[in-house]
């Protein structure tokens, strides 16, 4: 298979979406047995959010983006409880980008989405990012 | 090696796109030879290759007078690692958040 039509599928493929616009992204979702409360929970508890996603975020815009040895990697940006949060951030290895984790109910409990895009421009309002010392 | 975000930005136009598929699928081609099957201007392909050739996606050779472009697909490579690891990564902690909530 090609690289190109590797692209394409990419694109099209429903649980590996790639999407070539304005930003490339990544989208994944996830269906979860909890009610937004408590998912919410999970992503601002500092000890919790570490546990499962590596990274603790403060809630709030212009919250940090801490990773376990105290180093800031990026910014919160946008928060709206139990819905959504969005932060930029750079990670030791790699490129600039931007997160969004959504929270949607569900008749069984909540839907989960995280979309990453790559950013063009670098984080305001963080330190300069040290490589993994 | 070039970054994702180049290649990405290359690849957002759909002109571009259509301009480096063509030299994928149709082999090495000039400005000239692409605009005459294209609905658009031999400067503004040559530009598109400009563009191209910046990201490391279309190599240049000179045949006499003409420049020829050929597409390197191998490029594409970054980009879909990138594209590949963040959404396994993304995938994992998306498992273990189920985990956490069980």
């Amino acid at each position: 298979m090609s690289a190109t039509r590797w692209l394409h599928t990419l694109a099209l493929s429903a649980t590996a979406k790639l999407q070539i616009v304005d930003q490339p992204e990544i989208e994944r979702s996830i269906e979860v047995e909890a009610g937004a409360a408590e998912v919410w929970k999970q992503i601002t508890d500092g000890a919790l959010a570490e546990e499962w996603m590596g990274v603790m975020v403060e809630p709030r815009p212009g919250g940090q983006v801490i990773v376990p040895n105290d180093d800031v990697i990026g910014t919160v940006e946008e928060v709206v409880p139990e819905r959504s949060i969005t932060w930029s951030w750079r990670k030791p290895v790699g490129e600039p980008s931007q997160v969004t984790i959504t929270i949607e109910p569900t008749d069984t409990g909540s839907r989960v989405t995280v979309t990453e895009r790559l950013l063009e421009y670098r984080i305001t309002g963080s330190p300069p990012i040290v490589g993994a010392a | 090696m070039k970054s994702p975000q180049t290649l990405f930005t290359a690849l957002a136009d759909p002109t571009r796109r259509e301009v480096f598929e063509r030299l994928s699928s149709e082999g090495p081609a000039s400005a000239t030879k692409l605009a005459a099957s294209l609905p658009i201007s031999r400067q503004a392909i040559q530009k598109h290759l400009t563009v191209l050739d910046e990201a490391g996606l279309v190599t240049r050779s000179t045949v006499g007078r003409e420049v020829n472009y050929s597409a390197v697909p191998a490029a594409l490579a970054d980009m879909t690692a990138w594209a590949a690891r963040v959404d396994a990564q993304w995938t994992d902690r998306l498992k273990r958040l189920r985990r956490s909530l069980g």
